[in-house]
């Protein structure tokens, strides 16, 4: 299957990087970014199995995000993760097309079995 | 996603990890049906009035059941491969009219603060009441009013707004309801100390520094600030004396004073008052009143009837020398007088004369005609004798209590007693037994419906029955839910019932105190019970406009057209809607199974069929979880096990040949000939099961006909069920369809709810013990045996019934 590659994103750097370590020790590899026009960035030039995206993020959010990356890069699975209990939040999300939509806090194992999934579906689309 | 793609050779560990997921989502599913159940049972309860009720609580349960259904239709839609999409618009909808109806009160139209002399009675919502009807003595009465001016909600709105004030202020009755009445103090001593050191917002304090200086030129004036809040002085409930009202306050402290009478909105009194009244945090958005002091001569209060008597003609005035504000309070004597219009002499006052008490009844007069009921009024007349109206309210006059608290049920036998109440009350009639739809049709105006177990097609008759009683059931249940909607009493499992009630016979039940007795009992409204007295509440009103998108079950019938997302009106139809169709997804688990055959363990047992097995957790002794055969023995899954040793009964002799007629034979091969539908060839003659420890999906596709079973079985009753599912045969439509109505008779006499569309038959049995879903399982497992190849045995019409009874007698020989 060869390595995972998965994209961060969120404006809580305290969340970004220790959820970045503990993934990257458990095998996957993570790239970060903490802005949606950083993300863009990134996508531009490298591929990713699947993004994990905070909805609530100053500028661009993740649902403008998700619509962007469902266009542009459809074969990368996006995975919402937020504080805020919305549906209407979630049934936006859900329909502009994630994958899935979590709850912060998310236990590791979750994220990982969702990621993997993710992943997992977007590559043999 | 789930099920889309099939996974590559090899890929065990993602196979399993798919059953897996498909199995926890659909658990998943269900629990949260159970616990948006639990809440809609909670509203219905509480939409009853008959106990007080914190409505943000209901509303922080509403938001949580909003996010867990929106997590059901997520799940549906992965396990459906998206075929629901549609329900995410039907939240969507139903979720932005309930936020529209939560939190804080949004911004106020409206000025901040009206000069009385400008009030009018449509001002009430923004002025609260009092202010609003000083307005109108002053305007439209002819009537002199004191000068001044109301500081309306748009500005306590804004005032709360700041610092999540009216949050905290709104969480008061949770306080009382969830931590009880000893925690309340403490907390409202708090909420008060926030108000009474927040910063007013500038714009609302220039408002009152302007209307002042309007009123009363020259900042001399001392004033009343008093309390006007919106729903104060309502007939059923008139706060009297519950908020504080500052006298004789200096222009440089109004805004103390006005702070100080937001506060006392929110004292411990005033919060208990209102939730014991079922009003809400926003019946004490306060307006507040600043009106000039009067200097009286004397003043007081006046009832323009007698409160015991409102039809006498006579008017009941109390005054006292100087400020009335001690009268009311009840501390200072006064002297009373009764004045009679039209009689030339009063009584006889030391404080007032005949033509003051003329002026005053005519003022009681002309205020009750005004305001179209009998008023309570407070008035003052001063040195010059000039008589100012300080304050006109709707009378509250004495209502005789007519309901004795007596023991009903004192000295009669009781019949039975248990169960849950599903909706209380007490309603008496003639048993009529309730055992299918044929039943419902017949049910007579006033009967008691009995019934084995509850079933939301009783919503049919609901309106002609007396009470209901069922010998299974959930209060939290569709049935039960339905029963509050129509308020009819109603009590659920209550175990014997249908054995121990005998049709025609005449009894009382109270759904109460879950209890039956013989004979009628005469209650007021015909059998049913009467209004409770917060029925009409504010907080039951605004209950009633969020549970209208809660509560109410439209979607009853699964076949009807309307049985769509875009039919769902309400949080429980979508929950219904859910529900229904994750058991279809369910009744396809087997498929997906049926799509790899390499990580299964092959089930060693003496059957005609080949059962290959899938452990999704528990299902199997852990020695054996990699094995690639497992003996019965091996099976650890409670609902496995049972369904298993119905299968293994010696006495069903597959093995044996059978007593096929030749008609029978000739008729399958007939209908092979025209060809099985290419689907059952393809699948073959394996079985599938998808087990846990307390779980099974077992699908079978042996021979020419499908079927399925679908249950729960563990400890909590509620989740209990078994799902049922048998189509299609070999053999002509006829044979198929006696078939189907023989399983039909034998399901139904074993308790399960039957439909039968052609010769798809469904069953369901929900919500039975432990013991009674597995006794069921058993035998469900020897139908399924028995069953097989029944189609060959079905010559005639008589046969059906035949070998229906054959099995209910435990004659599996026969088969």
């Amino acid at each position: 299957m060869g390595e995972l590659r998965l994209l961060l994103v969120d404006d809580e750097v305290e969340f970004l990087e220790p959820m970045k370590a503990r993934l990257e020790r458990r095998g996957l590899a993570c790239a970060t970014a903490t802005s949606g026009d950083d993300a863009l960035r990134l996508l531009g030039s490298e591929r990713f199995d699947c993004a994990v995206v905070d909805v609530k993020m100053p500028g661009m959010d993740g649902l403008e995000l998700l619509r962007r990356m469902r266009r542009t890069w459809p074969e990368t699975a996006v995975v919402l993760l937020t504080g805020h209990a919305s549906v209407e939040l979630g049934v936006q999300g859900m329909e502009l097309g994630a994958f899935e939509y979590l709850l912060k806090p998310v236990e590791l194992d979750d994220l990982l079995d969702t990621v993997r999934r993710a992943a997992a579906g977007a590559r043999r689309d | 996603m789930l099920g889309r793609k099939r996974p590559g050779k090899g890929d065990t560990a993602a196979q399993r990890a798919t059953f897996r997921l498909m199995y926890e989502r659909f658990r998943e599913v269900l629990s949260l049906n159970d616990s948006t159940l639990e809440l809609i049972a909670d509203i219905e309860e509480k939409l009853l009035g008959h106990r007080p009720f914190a409505l943000d609580a209901v509303e922080a349960g509403v938001r949580r059941a909003a996010m867990d259904i929106f997590v059901m239709v997520k799940d549906l839609n992965q396990l459906a491969r998206n075929r629901h999409v549609g329900l995410y618009e039907a939240l969507r909808a139903l979720n932005a009219e309930l936020e529209g109806l939560f939190g804080p009160p949004g911004a106020v139209e409206g000025p901040l603060v009206i000069p009385i002399s400008t009030l009018r009675a449509q001002d009430a919502a923004i002025a609260g009441s009092k202010m609003a009807n000083l307005g109108e003595v002053a305007g439209k009465c002819g009537l002199i009013a004191p000068p001044g001016f109301a500081i309306t909600t748009a500005a306590v709105v804004r005032f709360l707004a700041a610092g999540e004030l009216w949050e905290r202020c709104e969480r008061l009755e949770g306080v009382l309801e969830l931590d009880g009445p000893e925690a309340l103090p403490a907390a409202c001593d708090e909420v008060r100390a926030a108000i009474l050191a927040a910063p007013v917002p500038e714009d609302v304090a220039a408002a009152i520094r302007d209307a002042y200086a309007q009123c009363f030129p020259g900042s001399a004036t001392l004033v009343a600030v008093r309390s006007s809040a919106v729903g104060e002085d309502s007939l059923s409930s008139s706060h009297a004396g519950l908020y504080d009202t500052e006298l004789n306050v200096e222009h440089d402290r109004l805004l103390d004073a006005y702070r100080s009478v937001v506060a006392s909105a929110f004292s411990a009194t005033a919060v208990a008052y209102r939730f014991e009244k079922g009003l809400t945090a926003r019946e004490a958005l306060m307006a507040v009143g600043c009106v000039g002091m009067v200097v009286p001569r004397c003043a007081g209060i006046m009832y323009s009837r007698p409160p015991d008597d409102p039809e006498a003609d006579a008017v009941v005035i109390s005054t006292t020398p100087g400020l009335a504000a001690r009268l009311a309070a009840g501390d200072e004597n006064a002297e009373e007088i009764v004045a009679v219009p039209g009689a030339e002499v009063y009584a006889p006052s030391a404080l007032l004369g005949p033509d003051e008490l003329r002026r005053l009844v005519n003022v009681a007069r002309c205020l009750e005609e005004h305001f179209g009921r009998p008023q309570d009024v407070e008035w003052a007349i001063d040195f010059e004798g000039r008589l100012t109206v300080l304050q006109s309210r709707p009378m509250v006059t004495i209502r005789v209590e007519t309901s004795p608290a007596v023991d009903l049920f004192a000295g009669r036998d009781i019949l039975l007693e248990g169960g849950f109440t599903a909706c209380p009350g007490v309603g008496s009639g003639p048993v009529v037994t309730v055992d299918g739809e044929a039943a419902l049709a017949r049910f007579p105006e006033g009967g008691v419906l009995v019934a084995k177990h509850s079933s939301p097609s009783f919503a049919q008759v609901m309106w002609r029955c007396a009470a209901i009683v069922t010998d299974v059931g959930s209060p939290t249940g569709h049935m039960a839910s339905l029963a509050r909607e129509f308020g009819v009493p109603a009590v659920v499992g209550l175990d014997g019932a249908t054995a121990a009630l005998r049709p025609g016979q005449f009894v009382t039940v109270d759904a109460t105190g879950r209890r039956i007795v013989e004979g009628a009992l005469l209650t007021r409204a015909g059998g049913r019970t009467v209004k409770s007295p917060l029925a009409d509440s504010p907080a039951v009103e605004r209950l009633r406009a969020v549970a209208r998108l809660v509560t109410p079950l439209r979607l009853t019938d699964p076949a009807s057209p309307e049985f769509s997302p875009a039919g769902c009106r309400s949080l429980h139809d979508i929950t219904r809607f859910v529900h229904e169709k994750v058991y279809e997804v369910m009744f396809h688990y087997g498929d997906v199974a049926s799509e790899d055959r390499h990580h299964s363990a092959r089930l060693d047992a003496r059957l005609p069929l080949i059962i290959r097995v899938f452990d999704v957790g528990g299902g199997i002794v852990e020695e054996k979880s990699a094995a690639r055969t497992v003996r019965p023995e091996d099976v650890t899954s409670v609902p496995m096990k049972a369904f298993l040793e119905g299968m293994l009964e010696p006495r069903i002799r597959w093995d044996l040949p059978r007593p096929v007629s030749m008609r029978g034979f000739l008729s399958v091969l007939g209908e092979s000939m025209a060809g099985p539908p290419a689907e059952v060839r393809q699948v073959g003659r394996l079985s599938y099961a998808i087990l846990s420890d307390r779980y099974v999906n077992f699908s079978t596709k042996a021979g020419y006909h499908f079927s399925t079973v679908d249950t729960y079985c563990g400890q909590s009753q509620n989740k209990n069920y078994i799902h049922f599912r048998f189509h299609g045969g070999a053999a002509d439509v006829d044979r198929r369809e006696r078939r189907v109505r023989c399983l039909s008779t034998i399901l139904q006499a074993l308790d399960f709810e039957v439909a039968v569309k052609g010769d798809l038959l469904t069953a369901r049995l929900d919500k039975y013990t432990h013991d009674a879903t597995r006794a069921r399982l058993v035998d469900l497992g020897r139908l399924t045996m028995c069953a097989r190849q029944l189609d060959m045995l079905m010559d005639d019409d008589s046969r059906p019934d035949f070998f229906a009874a054959a099995f209910l007698a435990s004659e599996w020989e026969k088969f």
